[in-house]
């Protein structure tokens, strides 16, 4: 397979696995807040939901180092180990599932919890992770599959500190991208609130969007051409996030209400805890990506862009 | 004006003309009427409250419970004062309220019923109005939602009548949800609007131009401050206004409130004049709401000292164990109100049970003895 093509359809599946882990990430905080909360707690009961729930995300992670390997020997390893470690983790929720409808602990295969089709969801999910394990196994195997070499970029100064803060971050980044996905189903389509939700909807995105930046920027542009792009991009990211962090922020002033009236189904954790937290997560993030990556252009040399 | 602003102000008046303009309803859109003192002298009103349906809820199990309940309570009306859910998705809404269909023919006879909304109402993977929208669909639910400029959704009233004359009303009143204040990270509960309290007014001197010994009702979610007042004097405590008979608990971990001090009561951000002014027009005998599961405490006030009509401000029991609830404590309020403008207050305590006939697990308790 060509490169390029190999790089646009890692990137793909990654971003595929993004947005569906966002989503589950996004579902697991209404079910997981809401038990935490309870005086019946139902975290056994609810075990393979929950933990199936981060596996897409678990399989970012995965896709994100093989795009980015350290080293041709350190990429096949790592999916070795994890192509086990996912089959197993899938494997063992399999597992659990049937022993909870075997045992009747669930007592239907379709309980009407957990959304309509729970546990046969989790069940097809969980066989279909199980398979992809299988899979992205074998193509490690040389007799199956050959691979050109992957580009190992050179490593950047403040590399390592820049790919934690950036892990760190990753889950909000990712759960509000699943909270922006779901906005369908959960906006307030009287429109009496539309021009100070749009910021924050936008805010939702906007990490997300970033990061996508810099996936490109990586894999797709030369070092000259990321050099020439790089200022510009970062410009407008600091405007982008900037004019929606103040938008969102004077939509606050003027009516603090606005959110509650129109955008309460988005921030679960907020209204279980009567707490301004998803906003303010948001005003951190919209800030927080272009002025990092701004901090770390300027402190690296040009040589190292 | 020059020729060429003439135009755009011409394009644009529509728009402007239209802007923050509501309709403006008639104090009878808010009203469903039922002849329902025609047929019998007196009438049973059962409040649930804090159901609490969810996405893990095991809703056969939850059914049979609400169903055990009502069936042993046998009410003509049912008021939920909100939070019928949380973290939910529209299966758990359309059951829900399905159920409350059903209940017309478990008891044999059309039983009615109204919604209020919680602050927990709208967290559900649904649009903000999805639960109104149902609530208003449905044969037997007297929801309704007008188009106005009355702050909060569930603002309406039944009024039972006797032929032509309105002997008793139920107000249902959105007590809102969260309240905030820029740039600070915590939500303080809302409280009734003034405006919803001069629409509350409105109606009840109307009803009393039918009727001036017209009773009345109100449903709600979050408690007043009140409340907290009739606690403290049911303690011993010195605090505003006068308690009579008292009754029950508050199990709730105690909260700081601005203004109001350390309290059980989980009250809006303010007091309100939703009291005084429904203790001065006369109408309302007992205001019901929910919001805090662990709290029963129900009271007699009056702010008018050797007042001999207080009002009997009643939290609910809670309907269920969805969230948090006490297990021995849960269940609903019966209100009994007959044609002579008399009305009894009891509690009806309903609890889990593997087998619901024979009345098992119920019991009702006078709420003042």
């Amino acid at each position: 397979m060509k490169s390029q093509t190999r790089k646009i359809l890692l990137l793909l599946a990654e971003a595929f696995f993004y947005c569906l882990g966002g989503v589950a990430l996004f579902q697991i905080l209404w079910f997981f807040i809401q038990d935490l909360f309870s005086t019946d707690h139902a975290f056994l009961y609810f075990l393979p939901y929950y933990l199936s729930c981060l596996l897409p995300a678990y399989l970012v992670v995965i896709l994100h180092k093989i795009r980015h390997p350290t080293s041709e020997i350190g990429k096949k390893r790592w999916m070795k180990v994890n192509s086990f470690v996912l089959g197993g983790i899938s494997l063992a929720l399999l597992i659990l599932d049937i022993v909870y409808l075997s045992t009747g602990t669930y007592d239907s295969i379709l309980l009407h919890q957990a959304g309509p089709l729970f546990p046969l969801s989790n069940l097809i999910f969980l066989g279909l992770t199980l398979l992809f394990a299988i899979g992205f196994f074998l193509f490690t195997l040389p007799r199956f599959f050959h691979f050109e070499e992957s580009e190992v970029l050179p490593k950047k100064r403040f590399g390592t500190l820049e790919s934690v803060l950036v892990g760190a971050s990753f889950p909000f980044a990712c759960g509000f991208l699943g909270d922006f996905l779901l906005f369908p189903s959960l906006m307030d389509y009287s429109g009496q609130n539309a021009f100070l939700t749009f910021p924050v909807y936008l805010l939702m995105l906007f990490p997300s969007l970033c990061l996508l930046m810099r996936e490109i920027f990586r894999d797709f542009l030369s070092k000259d051409q990321r050099y020439k792009a790089t200022l510009p991009t970062l410009f407008v990211e600091g405007v982008l996030g900037l004019v929606l962090v103040l938008w969102m922020c004077i939509g606050l002033s003027c009516n603090g209400d606005f959110i509650i009236v129109s955008m309460t189904a988005h921030f679960p954790i907020d209204f279980m805890g009567s707490m301004m937290l998803g906003p303010y997560f948001l005003f951190f993030l919209g800030l927080l990506y272009p002025g990092l990556s701004t901090l770390f252009y300027l402190l690296r040399p040009a040589s190292e862009e | 004006m020059n020729r060429t602003k003439k135009p755009l102000v011409l394009l644009l008046l529509p728009l402007l003309l239209s802007c923050g303009s509501h309709p403006s309803p008639k104090l009878s859109d808010y009203e469903s009427e039922l002849p329902s003192f025609d047929t019998a002298s007196s009438l049973r009103v059962l409040q649930l409250t804090d159901i609490h349906w969810n996405f893990t809820t095991d809703m056969g199990r939850q059914k049979e419970y609400l169903s055990a309940l009502v069936k042993n309570a046998n009410p003509d009306f049912i008021m939920t004062t909100g939070d019928n859910i949380l973290t939910a998705s529209k299966e758990n809404f359309e059951t829900l309220f399905d159920l409350f269909e059903s209940f017309s023919e478990l008891l044999g006879k059309d039983v009615y019923y109204g919604f209020t909304w919680g602050n927990h109402d709208q967290q559900g993977l649904f649009d903000p109005y999805f639960p109104g929208r149902l609530a208003s669909s449905k044969p037997h639910s007297l929801y309704k939602e007008i188009d106005d400029d009355l702050y909060g959704e569930c603002n309406y009233l039944i009024s039972l009548k006797k032929g032509s004359r309105i002997l008793w009303q139920l107000y249902a009143i959105d007590s809102n949800s969260l309240h905030y204040q820029f740039p600070s990270f915590k939500y303080n509960y809302d409280i009734i609007h003034p405006e919803q309290i001069q629409w509350y007014a409105e109606e009840v001197r109307q009803a009393q131009k039918n009727n001036p010994d017209v009773k009345s009702l109100a449903f709600f979610h979050i408690p007043l401050w009140e409340t907290d007042y009739s606690y403290r004097l049911a303690k011993g405590e010195p605090s505003i206004g006068y308690v009579g008979r008292y009754s029950g608990q508050m199990s709730e971990v105690s909260t700081n409130i601005e203004g109001l001090g350390e309290t059980k009561v989980y009250a809006g951000y303010q007091r309100t004049s939703f009291f005084e002014v429904a203790e001065s027009l006369g109408s309302t005998k007992a205001m019901f709401y929910g919001h805090d599961h662990k709290n029963d405490f129900a009271a007699e006030y009056s702010l008018k000292e050797g007042s001999s009509d207080p009002i009997a401000l009643c939290y609910g029991l809670k309907s269920g164990s969805g969230l948090t609830y006490l297990s021995d404590r849960i269940g609903g309020n019966l209100a009994v109100i007959s044609e002579d403008g008399g009305f009894d207050l009891y509690r009806c305590f309903q609890s889990y049970e593997e087998d619901y006939s024979s009345a098992n697990g119920y019991r009702m308790e006078a709420m003042f003895e």
